[in-house]
């Protein structure tokens, strides 16, 4: 499985260098708007600091799914990877491993750029604004878990932008239609939430990561099973 | 040659919407190399794909080295050297990212094998393979296919499309590989002649079904082509025949008796016969009891 671990890596290396590059221009851009435009008007909230943390992630998982996804050449990968000494179980859970060190990396990245960022902007560095980055990142697991069930199965490159997509706002979509509120109503509430409930809390931090947890077991089963069934 | 079976295939069924394959049977004995002959079309990838366990067979047993195919699939495939038609590795990936995977994933892995095959197929170790041809397509799954000590190599139409230079020297490597006794080669192909010159055993394939499995010299040394005016052809007793056509000269017969006809019909004109000629006929047949 190491084999195939390597393979997604390899193959997930050729968007690094884009990931870097978006991330370093977000970084700015949000440090732009903060400091030089909007000093007053975003302050360091745990939403601003959870949003800046997630946000990277995003673009992580915009880019590793686009090369984890199933086969999008007439199954001619999938036929020949299944041609090897693999179990099919241990060629989805490479997938997901994979992923999973990459948006690491990624998280990494995010947090080197928020100690520039805090740098630049003056802000004391403790623990807590990391925490933000390990909350963003379980929240990011629950969505992976949900987007490579669907995409080692019958995703294909093109579509592999619009789900990362789909999933992250199907929440959003949610709220808004059980509440009833517009998406200005939203964008207003969001930070309301954060204001209202401490979400640094190692509490929330435990209960994130088994939630996370169980979403990615559940996950690969059942990715694992749909697989198991396919012919190539 | 011994009696060792490293493949046998034994009344294996797979139903499709448009496409069966009807009961099929063969073997290959351990220490040669079987041609497996068709049209495109005819069930040797879906064949294939049964032997690799790519896809689930209706009925039938398929073993390999003496082990199930379905229960014991990953065992067999660390013995398994596989070429397909394309490449199915990710066109991004290079040579040195292969060893680096293969060696993870095959326990016999050898990587001095595979830098020194590399080597002689001049295959550049660090060049992505969307910018291979499609000869080095093919070698780069040969060198990966032989390096880790596979007892069956398995290859789909790998000759297909190839220059007769490559093909050529892909045959070459395939016969040095059948130097050891141990190892065996399943090989299909459209394109006769490369088995004529490699295979021990030919399997014809048409629609679904066998239509002849036996030894290669024993197929081209029963069939012969049987030339005369339409008249003479005509006459022949039908157990005799697999089918007729007709040429600018008169008709031509695939006789599978040769030697009970020539020695009944001695002025006839007779000629050796091709494994595309055979293939021909017995599809013509075929379709003629239809």
């Amino acid at each position: 499985m190491i084999g195939l671990i390597k393979k997604h890596l390899y193959m997930t290396r050729k968007y690094a260098f884009i990931f870097a590059l978006c991330s370093l221009l977000y970084m700015f851009g949000y440090i732009f708007i903060k400091v030089i435009i909007f000093d007053n008007l975003i302050k360091d909230t745990d939403f601003s600091r959870f949003t800046l943390a997630l946000l990277p992630l995003i673009m992580v998982m915009e880019f590793n799914t686009k090369a984890l996804c199933f086969d999008n050449t007439g199954l001619k990968s999938e036929k020949y990877f299944n041609s090897l000494p693999l179990s099919r179980f241990n060629i989805i859970l490479s997938k997901y491993i994979g992923s999973i060190i990459f948006s690491l990396n990624g998280l990494l990245f995010s947090c080197i750029c928020l100690t520039a960022f805090a740098y630049l902007d003056g802000i004391n560095i403790n623990f807590t604004p990391y925490k933000h980055f390990i909350i963003a990142f379980f929240c990011y697991m629950i969505m992976l878990s949900l987007e490579l069930a669907i995409l080692v199965n019958g995703g294909s490159e093109p579509l592999s932008f619009f789900i990362p997509m789909i999933i992250l706002s199907s929440p959003f979509l949610i709220i808004m239609a059980v509440n009833r509120l517009s998406l200005n109503g939203l964008i207003e509430k969001i930070p309301e939430f954060f204001n209202k409930y401490n979400i640094s809390t190692n509490e929330i931090l435990l209960y994130l990561f088994i939630i996370a947890f169980l979403f990615t077991g559940i996950s690969v089963i059942v990715a694992t099973k749909i697989y198991e069934r396919r012919e190539f | 040659m011994n009696n060792e079976k490293t493949l046998v295939i034994n009344n294996l069924r797979k139903e499709y919407k448009d496409f069966s394959l009807n009961g099929i049977s063969f073997t290959i004995p351990k220490g040669t190399v079987m041609g497996f002959v068709g049209q495109n079309g005819a069930g040797k990838t879906t064949t294939i794909k049964s032997i690799l366990n790519l896809i689930k067979i209706d009925s039938g047993e398929v073993s390999v080295f003496g082990l199930d195919a379905v229960n014991e699939s990953v065992k067999i495939k660390e013995d398994i050297g596989i070429v397909f038609d394309e490449l199915g590795l990710p066109d991004s990936l290079n040579c040195k990212m292969v060893n680096s995977i293969m060696k993870n994933i095959y326990k016999n892995w050898n990587e001095e094998v595979y830098f020194n095959y590399l080597k002689q197929f001049k295959l550049p170790p660090d060049k992505p393979f969307k910018k291979f041809s499609r000869g080095m397509q093919m070698k780069i799954q040969t060198a990966i296919a032989l390096s880790h000590n596979a007892k069956l190599l398995i290859l789909d139409e790998a000759t297909a499309g190839l220059d007769p230079l490559a093909r050529n020297e892909l045959l070459d490597i395939l016969l040095e590989y059948m130097e050891d006794e141990e190892h065996s080669i399943l090989m299909s192909s459209h394109i006769t002649s490369d088995l004529e010159r490699v295979a021990d055993y030919i399997t014809f394939i048409d629609e679904g079904s066998i239509l002849l499995s036996d030894e290669k010299y024993n197929i081209l040394e029963n069939h012969l082509i049987v030339k005369g005016s339409s008249k003479d052809i005509e006459v022949l007793p039908k157990e005799l025949i697999i089918s007729t056509r007709k040429n600018s000269y008169g008709a031509e017969a695939l006789t599978n008796q040769a030697s009970i006809l020539k020695d009944s019909y001695p002025d006839l004109v007779y000629d050796k016969v091709s494994l595309d000629d055979i293939l021909y006929f017995y599809v013509k047949q075929r379709k003629e009891n239809i």
